[in-house]
């Protein structure tokens, strides 16, 4: 470990102010680009679902017709 | 239904790929960033603020590699009409915007202290930004067109011709006056810094580059999910027509 204390690792040597933004910005992104993607693929995998019993409810009333 | 054949057996890859990726890029964020954090040393010039280096300098390479990526899988796209090709070129943009982001955010907030400004207009700096512009252009683009087909191709073109600024990023540093430090780890030369310092970048960079494996994961999942499902609605559009 290169630091003596907490403080010391949290004043990051008088630029605390710069280095922990940059963290904290890193670590936003990149979990908001997660969380974003696993949202559409969740939403794409609904959607694929509903088309595929879409067609599949259309197929079997047009051969109860037949 | 042979167009969908090609791309299942490319989701099945991504599904097996992920759970990997996810892990990788958990584990080489968090012990790539927390050595840089807590282990290694300060810079004797820079102090602390080198620490930001551990993020700015991963996510510069992502940034251009994954631009990189978008430009060769357009050209497949292109010359070949490979559906999947183009949806990964679609997928990567968003994760190669962010990563830029990071970079250029990163960038200024070291800027700041040891140049003593948050941004120049210099060439490194600028063709940096055109990269994010080029990354925002081609997202909008896709959305520009109701035509998935001609969005696809105009996207693809600004890819291609976009890849041209990928060398003039890497070489800015030598080609003209900058604030901008030159190439320190990827020279001819091998690494000109430390291995203390060395590691933990990359160990970062491996685990942000399994980061961009595992957005494009979920990503391309979406894309392809989402296809199909307009291609069976149109089917069914189609049948209902015929019927």
């Amino acid at each position: 470990m290169y630091w003596t204390s907490l403080s010391d690792f949290l004043a990051m040597g008088g630029h605390a102010g710069f280095v922990w933004p940059s963290f904290g910005l890193a670590l936003a992104v990149l979990l908001g680009l997660g969380l974003q993607s696993r949202a559409r693929m969740k939403a794409a995998e609904r959607e694929n679902a509903e088309a595929r019993r879409d067609l599949r409810g259309e197929g079997g009333s047009r051969e109860a017709q037949a | 239904m042979h167009a969908l054949a090609n791309p299942a057996r490319f989701l099945r890859l991504m599904a097996a790929i992920r759970p990997y990726a996810a892990v990788l890029a958990v584990l080489g964020l968090a012990i790539g960033l927390g050595w840089g954090l807590l282990f290694s040393p300060p810079d004797y010039q820079q102090g602390e603020t080198v620490r930001i280096m551990y993020l700015h300098v991963p996510a510069a390479w992502m940034a251009m590699f994954i631009y990189a990526a978008m430009a060769v899988a357009s050209a497949a796209a292109l010359v070949w009409r490979h559906p999947v090709a183009e949806l990964a070129a679609k997928a990567s943009a968003p994760i190669g915007a962010a990563f830029t982001l990071i970079c250029l955010v990163t960038g200024s907030l070291w800027g700041k202290p040891m140049w003593g400004t948050w941004w120049v207009w210099d060439a490194r700096l600028t063709s940096m930004l055109i990269l994010f512009f080029l990354y925002l252009g081609y997202i909008a683009l896709w959305e520009a067109f109701d035509d998935p087909a001609r969005a696809g191709r105009a996207a693809a073109i600004l890819a291609l011709v976009g890849a041209v600024n990928l060398p003039i990023i890497k070489f800015s540093v030598d080609w003209w006056n900058t604030l901008h430090q030159p190439a320190s780890v990827l020279t001819m030369a091998g690494p000109k810094i430390h291995a203390d310092i060395l590691w933990p970048l990359l160990i970062t960079a491996l685990g942000a580059q399994a980061y961009y494996v595992w957005m494009l994961c979920l990503r391309v999942r979406a894309e392809i999910l989402e296809r199909q499902a307009r291609i069976l609605r149109f089917s069914a559009a189609a049948d209902r027509r015929a019927a």
